[in-house]
């Protein structure tokens, strides 16, 4: 019994994972549907004052296995909006200017259900 | 672990739960770290898409070979680590793909393990460093080898359960290769939300192994869909008119071949509301006066140019395939043949050009074994190419057309896909607004689908121009050459279409894009034909001899041309289904040029399997 209450604590908290230092960054919505095009616009808000005491952050973006683009420059926290450009599994990073990885976030589809006639 | 000989029947109980917990918490263990692998395979979070479909399927082959290696080495913690090694040395491969091709592990890297030598693992180990790899190596032979030796056996001496894994482990394994009918309905396209258009984005989606194994699956399927033998039998014993002679464009010298597959091209002058087009596309109407052509009919409307491009290249009708939505990943083997492949055997070189990137709708894989030798697309453009629109400029696609050539040595086929008029075509950033304002609408058009055509309209006759500018420039350069232009598919201009009909009261996938021939010696001709045959007439223009498949494409025009009636139509076009199911099987050309060398009049075509 015991290895099944352990089974039972640690798939939640793997499930977690997802949140794992990722709370410094957020984007909204963070998922979307494809009956929304391939495009939407996407708000990004990071505080990282917890760990970036000074200077500031560079914020990346990219499409699934490509080179991460610099999108911004910012200070530690704030907020801003994407282009009528973020799409299915963009991924946003945010970088202390030491250039070390900070948080990821991807953009999440969910699929246009088809409806008759 | 403990010997549980010497255990009570209650601790033997708790001993066994025990085991059993332990691989069920390893199991759960490879599920997540794969799919943790997979995500940085991409750079993607951790934890993206988790919970879907795709994220419970993806590692199910992963813990098949945990339990295939826990049966063979009766270790769990050695059968663990050898496992997520496999599946890191998986996702490591995925990730220098990526990083140096762009494109992700497919299934048809199986045919470069088929062909592997020194000078193939030369060149990979290039892209690793190797005394990295080395240390990894010997870092897992050395825990392996410990571990060997701490663990107990996980499985008792002769163990059933033992047997009875690894049967099951392996018999799971050899069926997911052998890509048999469970594959297909796990690892089917819906449920995993393929992206045909962006592997990666499937990957993201599904998994790489997912995809991987469900584009095994489907070009499984699509190898062995059965053939209907007695349709193509009845057609080659169709007694059908003499196919029609068109005259060889430059005798003994080979001509250049442009091939220009235009985005959305079609006539907006079929619309209902429109007289012609003669003032706003002045070349199409020219070339239509001057060369061979007419109307065309696409396997598609408003979208999928890759259904269309594939007949043409090929000469296979999508009809042979119900199955099959996208060719190119579903119809995936070494050799594709098709004019292409007989053009190159004829002394061409081959070149397609598309200002798009060059895995979209898997053409890098396609184009290679479709006999492209090679693929220039948007990464090669300029850095300052010119957009128009959304997208890469037709300008800019004819200066690459242009440029190569001018470099060209031997006879050349250029196969150039446009991509500026693509939509959507509501807000759509033009070069030059004032232009788009100033054309003209067909009566009633208002709103949102003014809008639509106004868009639409300034990149086709961007289009128009540019395909006016090649042939300029073909006919001042002094060599023979064939220019042939046709449009992909209708466009999905949903408003237009909502607003005003077309002129025969049908509904746009009923309707046809333009096509034709110009260059030297082409005699003026209108025609009608299907995309698939297209090949045929291309050849037959460069006075290239026509492979025994492309003999029958030509018969099937010159008998569809003729108007039969409907349940004649349907034998032959059920004919050429099952005949180019061969030709992709490479069977169809020996069989009737066989018969044809024994004198029959009518060639038979022998069982398939």
């Amino acid at each position: 019994m015991r290895w099944v209450r352990l089974v039972l604590v640690c798939l939640p908290a793997l499930g977690g994972c997802s949140h794992f230092g990722n709370d410094m960054l957020q984007i909204t919505p963070a998922t979307f549907s494809d009956c929304q095009g391939a495009n939407i616009v996407v708000h990004v808000k990071w505080d990282a004052t917890s760990v970036v005491k000074s200077g500031g952050v560079q914020l990346f973006v990219y499409k699934p296995g490509r080179q991460p683009e610099l999108w911004a420059q910012a200070p530690a926290k704030g907020e801003a909006d994407t282009g009528q450009w973020a799409a299915d599994g963009m991924t946003v990073t945010l970088v202390d200017d030491r250039g070390k990885l900070l948080a990821t976030r991807t953009l999440q589809s969910t699929a246009c259900p088809v409806t008759s006639g | 672990m403990k010997d549980s000989r010497s255990l009570s029947a209650d601790k033997q109980v708790s001993w066994l739960l025990f085991r059993i917990g332990a691989v069920v918490a390893l199991c759960v263990a490879l599920w997540f770290a794969t799919w943790v692998m997979d995500r940085a395979s991409i750079k993607l979070a951790w934890f993206a898409y988790a919970w879907t479909y795709g994220f419970f399927v993806n590692a199910i082959p992963v813990v098949m070979v945990f339990l295939l290696l826990l049966a063979l080495f009766n270790r769990a913690l050695l059968a663990f680590i050898v496992t997520l090694l496999l599946t890191l040395a998986l996702y490591a491969i995925n990730f220098l793909k990526l990083k140096y091709l762009r494109i992700p592990v497919t299934f048809s890297d199986v045919y470069v393990l088929g062909n592997l030598h020194v000078a193939t693992l030369k060149l990979l180990l290039d892209y690793v460093k190797a005394w990295q790899l080395a240390a990894v190596l010997l870092a897992a032979a050395g825990i392996g080898a410990v571990l060997a030796w701490l663990e107990h056996g996980f499985f008792r001496r002769r163990s059933v359960t033992r047997a009875a894994v690894a049967l099951v482990a392996a018999g799971g394994l050899v069926s997911a290769g052998a890509g048999v009918g469970w594959v297909g309905r796990i690892y089917a396209y819906d449920p995993l939300r393929v992206a045909p258009y962006a592997p990666v984005l499937t990957q993201a989606h599904a998994g790489l192994i997912s995809s991987i194994l469900s584009a095994d699956a489907m070009r499984r399927y699509t190898a062995n869909a059965p053939v209907d033998v007695a349709a193509a039998n009845a057609f080659l014993a169709m007694a059908t008119p003499p196919v029609a002679s068109l005259a060889p464009a430059a005798g003994v010298v080979r001509p250049d071949i442009v091939v220009i597959q235009s985005e959305s091209f079609f006539d907006p002058g079929i619309l209902k509301d429109l007289a012609n087009t003669d003032a706003t596309l002045p070349n199409l109407h020219r070339a239509l006066a001057a060369g061979v052509g007419g109307t065309m009919d696409p396997p598609t409307f408003g979208g999928s140019t890759l259904r269309t491009e594939f007949e043409v290249l090929t000469g296979v009708p999508m009809a042979a395939y119900p199955q099959v939505e996208f060719p190119y990943l579903q119809i995936v083997q070494p050799v594709i043949p098709g004019f292409v492949r007989i053009l190159r055997g004829d002394g061409y070189d081959a070149v397609a050009i598309h200002p798009n990137h060059r895995t979209f709708w898997n053409r890098d894989v396609a184009f290679k074994e479709i006999g492209f030798q090679r693929f220039i697309s948007k990464s090669d453009f300029p850095a300052d190419a010119r957009r128009d629109g959304w997208y890469l400029s037709d300008e800019a696609l004819t200066d690459q057309v242009i440029a190569t050539l001018d470099k060209a040595s031997a006879p050349t086929l250029v196969f150039a896909i446009s991509i500026e008029a693509h939509g959507p075509y509501l807000d759509d950033p033009v070069d030059d607004p004032a232009r788009r304002a100033a054309i003209p609408l067909p009566d009633g058009l208002h709103g949102n689908a003014a809008l639509e055509y106004r868009n639409y309209m300034y990149h086709i006759q961007n289009a128009d121009r540019q395909m006016g500018r090649l042939w300029q420039f073909l006919v001042k350069r002094g060599r023979p050459f064939l220019l042939v232009f046709y449009g992909d598919h209708l466009p999905a201009l949903t408003h237009v279409y909502a607003q005003t009909g077309f002129d025969d009261g049908q509904p746009g996938p009923d309707q046809f894009v333009p096509w034709f021939i110009v260059g030297t010696g082409v005699e003026p001709r209108t025609l009608h034909i299907e995309s698939w045959m297209l090949g045929s007439d291309i050849l037959r223009m460069a006075g290239v001899p026509l492979s025994p498949y492309y003999q029958q494409v030509a018969r099937a025009q010159s008998a569809l041309a003729a108007k039969p009636d409907a349940q004649q139509q349907d034998a032959i076009q059920q004919g050429v289904n099952a005949l180019a199911q061969m030709h992709l099987r490479g069977t169809v050309d020996a069989l009737v040029a066989r018969d044809d060398a024994a004198g029959r009049n009518n060639a038979h075509v022998a069982a398939e399997r």
